[in-house]
Parts: C-alpha cells; sequence; structure tokens
C-alpha cells in the first residue's frame, strides 16, 4: 500500500472506531440530528485535510478537541447577522423549553436536560465528564480559567442534578 | 449526578444519526480543502511577484463543499490603498483592552470568502491559509473576569444585505425585557443598541451595541461597514446580568472606534445569492 493509501487507511479506520463516542457528543452539543451531522462532518473533513499533521500525535485527542471548538465557534458566529444572508434580523429561537419537556419520555430525559443547559455548560459537559478531560485540558480547549471550567461545571452539574427524579419514586 | 452517570447517560442516547461515518463523502470534501489551500498558495505568490494568478477553481461535487471559483481578474491579492493584515487582529485587541482592560482574548477569526450551504444559501468561510487581501469579517471573543464574554464583530457587508433601517428584533411578549434603540450619530452613522437579549433559549442574557454606515464604495461598489459589540452572561434574570455586563457607555464608545471597521475588499469570492452577487452586478 503506497503511503497515502496507509494514511488514509490509518484516518478511516480511527473515525469508525471513534465514531460512536464521537456521533453522541455532537448530538449532545447540537441538539439536533442534523446539526450533529453538519458539525462532524465538517470536524473530521477538516482533520483529514491535515491529516498528515494530526496523525503524528493524538488524532482521537484532537478530533475531540475539534468538534468542541467548531461547536463553540458556531455558536458564537450565531450571534452576528452573518449565517445566512438577509436584509431581516435574524429569527428569535422559539421559547420552546415547555413544549420540548411535554413530549419528552424519560429515555430522552438527559437529552433533553443537555439541550437545557447552556452552550458553554454544554461545551464543558461533553469535554470534563463525556471525553473525561482534566479542568486544566477543558479550560485551555475552551480558552478559560480552570476556576470558570470549575464554576461552569458545577452549574450544569446542579442543573442536571435538580432535573433528576428523587432516588426511590421511580 | 457523576460523571458515570453522565457518561453512561450519554451513550444511551438515541441520536438518529448512522451508525457507520460516511466517509465517502468526509474524505472528498477533505480533499477539496487540501485543494483550496494549495489554491490560496498559489495567489498568495502570484502577489509576491505582482502578476495576477489564475488559481485552481474548486468545483462544486452535487451540492456539498465549497464553490470558490475566484475570476482571474480579481484574483489579485493587492488592493491599492488597502494596507490590511493580520495586524488588524492585534490592533482590534488593542482597541477593546484600552476601554476594557481586564479583557482577556480567547478567540480571533476572519472570513475571506463564502461557500455554498445548502440549497439556498451561502455561509462565511475562511481559506487556510487566510487570504487577507480578501478578508472582509473579523471577529473576536473575550472573557472577562466577572464569567461574562465579549464579543466584537467588524464586517463588511455588501449593500444588498442589511437594511439600514430594520435593525431591531421583532418584539415578541416572551422578550418583555428586552428594548431596541435606533439613532444617528452626529457623523450619520445608525448605532443599534439592544439591551435585555435572551440567547439560545436558555438563562443568557446580554446587549449588542451594533454600529452601521455606508462604505463610501471605493471599489465602485455599494458597501455597510457593521462593528458589532455583544456582551454575554449566564444569569437567570437580565437584572442579575446587567450588574455584571459592562456598562453601554463603554460597549457603545468600543463600537464607534474607527479602529474596528475594516476596510473593503475589492471582490468577496464566492458570494452569491440569488440574483445578487458582489461585486454588484450592473
Amino acid at each position: 500500500m503506497s503511503g497515502r493509501g496507509a494514511a488514509d487507511a490509518e484516518f478511516e479506520q480511527l473515525v469508525r472506531a471513534s465514531w460512536p463516542t464521537l456521533s453522541r457528543a455532537a448530538y449532545v452539543l447540537t441538539g439536533s440530528t442534523h446539526d450533529a451531522e453538519d458539525l462532524l462532518q465538517g470536524v473530521l473533513a477538516r482533520t483529514y485535510a491535515r491529516w498528515s499533521r494530526v496523525r503524528r500525535d493524538d488524532p482521537v485527542a484532537y478530533i475531540r478537541r475539534a468538534l468542541v471548538n467548531a461547536y463553540v465557534d458556531q455558536w458564537r458566529r450565531r450571534r452576528v447577522i452573518s449565517e445566512q444572508p438577509t436584509d431581516q434580523p435574524p429569527e428569535r429561537p422559539a421559547p420552546a423549553e415547555a413544549d420540548r419537556l411535554a413530549r419528552v419520555d424519560d429515555r430522552e430525559d438527559l437529552a433533553v436536560r443537555l439541550a437545557l443547559l447552556s452552550p458553554r455548560e454544554r461545551a464543558m459537559v461533553v469535554l470534563r465528564y463525556y471525553f473525561d478531560r482534566s479542568e486544566a485540558e477543558v479550560a485551555q480547549v475552551l480558552g478559560c480559567s480552570v476556576g470558570t471550567v470549575k464554576s461552569t461545571c458545577s452549574r450544569a452539574l446542579g442543573r442536571l442534578r435538580v432535573a433528576e427524579p428523587q432516588e426511590g419514586k421511580r | 449526578m457523576n460523571a458515570t452517570v453522565i457518561k453512561d447517560g450519554i451513550d444511551r442516547i438515541d441520536t438518529g444519526l448512522p451508525d457507520h461515518p460516511d466517509l465517502g463523502r468526509v474524505l472528498a470534501r477533505g480533499r477539496r480543502l487540501r485543494r483550496g489551500r494549495q489554491a490560496g498558495l498559489g495567489v498568495g505568490l502570484a502577489a509576491l511577484v505582482a502578476a495576477v494568478a489564475l488559481p485552481v477553481g474548486l468545483l462544486a461535487n452535487g451540492d456539498d463543499g465549497p464553490v470558490l471559483a475566484p475570476d482571474p481578474a480579481t484574483a489579485s491579492s493587492s488592493v491599492p490603498g488597502r494596507e490590511f493584515g493580520p495586524g488588524f487582529g492585534d490592533a482590534m485587541t488593542a482597541t477593546v483592552t484600552a476601554l476594557l482592560p481586564e479583557a482577556q482574548r480567547i478567540a480571533d477569526s476572519q472570513r475571506d470568502h463564502y461557500e455554498k450551504n445548502g440549497a439556498c444559501c451561502t455561509t462565511p468561510a475562511v481559506n487556510d491559509p487566510v487570504d487577507y487581501a480578501h478578508v472582509f469579517s473579523w471577529s473576536q471573543a473575550f472573557d472577562m473576569p466577572s464569567g461574562a464574554q465579549l464579543f466584537v464583530d467588524s464586517m463588511q457587508y455588501p449593500a444588498q444585505l442589511v437594511s439600514l433601517d430594520h435593525q431591531c428584533p421583532e418584539a415578541s411578549p416572551s422578550y418583555p425585557e428586552q428594548t431596541c434603540d435606533v439613532s444617528k450619530t452626529a457623523d450619520g452613522r445608525t448605532l443599534v443598541v439592544i439591551l435585555g437579549e435572551q440567547f439560545d433559549n436558555t438563562p443568557q442574557w446580554g446587549l449588542s451595541i451594533r454600529v452601521l454606515a455606508a462604505a463610501p464604495g471605493t471599489h465602485g461598489m455599494l458597501a455597510t461597514t457593521s462593528v458589532s459589540v455583544t456582551g454575554a452572561e449566564d444569569a437567570a434574570t437580565w437584572a442579575v446580568a446587567r450588574e455584571t455586563l459592562p456598562d453601554v457607555d463603554t460597549l457603545t464608545q468600543l463600537a464607534l472606534d474607527p479602529n474596528l471597521v475594516i476596510p473593503e475588499p475589492e471582490t468577496i469570492p464566492g458570494f452569491k445569492v440569488g440574483n445578487l452577487s458582489y461585486p454588484a452586478l450592473p
């Protein structure tokens, strides 16, 4: 197998092995199957474009960081009228919390509660608890202080815990 | 609720995504990105030898991937009178920290072309390396010690996109705290101040100051400059968020600073929406 063929095979093998974790993380971050797929496609394509460099270090960690960074970058960009060319102000997000909760059953409970976190809280929950990164690593990836990571994660856990049914009532 | 519970819970979520990745699409798109970077480097080299190069155009593959087929007449990165490069970002940061010394920059990004995004639309994107000759958007994000975040965005819009008049979001009973004021500055710019914005339908509140102006059209095209300064804070109410956000007067002063205005590029590659394109059609 040629050099490029071997590198491509390596990339494909890594993506297939990481797919279940990456796809769930992308879904938790975006809250939407469609948006998760878009996010993943973009991140994986850019990773492949840089594969000769990425594969030298820790490619799994790279892709996970890239996924969260891409999501955060997308979220921040939505604050500016730039995503959709229009001469009208952007549409407001619908206040769908109540509707969303009314439609959800127990299996989606955690997904709904995660969707109710702020984008930054979700990014930190995914990095800290799903990807199992240290507070210092999370701070470095998101470009904030360790203190901010601690307080934001604590607040996110608190909000997830408050939404949990009490033990013994199930 | 501990880490194991969260991890196990996420692993059980039905995402609706396929069980296996579509590697064909990923590799095809990745190869296009690689070719795009090589084409960008070609444009830069052409500028160094003061020649107009014809970089390799990228073709769209179906409805996926970027469309970047620059007109060879506009491929030069040398625009008379437009001194522009990476230093603009440093100047932007310096302008912010001069007014808000405690702000810590955490993100810095540019946009230098538009890519096709679905059937209807295009979205701003950036080449690697950045094509500074065509940069029309520059954004930075800052962390504040209070936990708030500050976003500074400077853009050049084709004038067809943005009306200088309709800048306020639609009032809604769901957002009673929100106010929007539009006024003219002494030098004729449009100033939009939006307070009590709730972002992403979660307890995150903020305010936006936006300054718009009609660009002089130095390259024969009408454009609009836009500088936005947005402050956002995770808080239960707008009243709480307002106490930790930088004050409106400071953010307004920042938004009005001429150092934040990007000079107009000669073209914005890839910009085409329906019958609108940049440069403007006669």
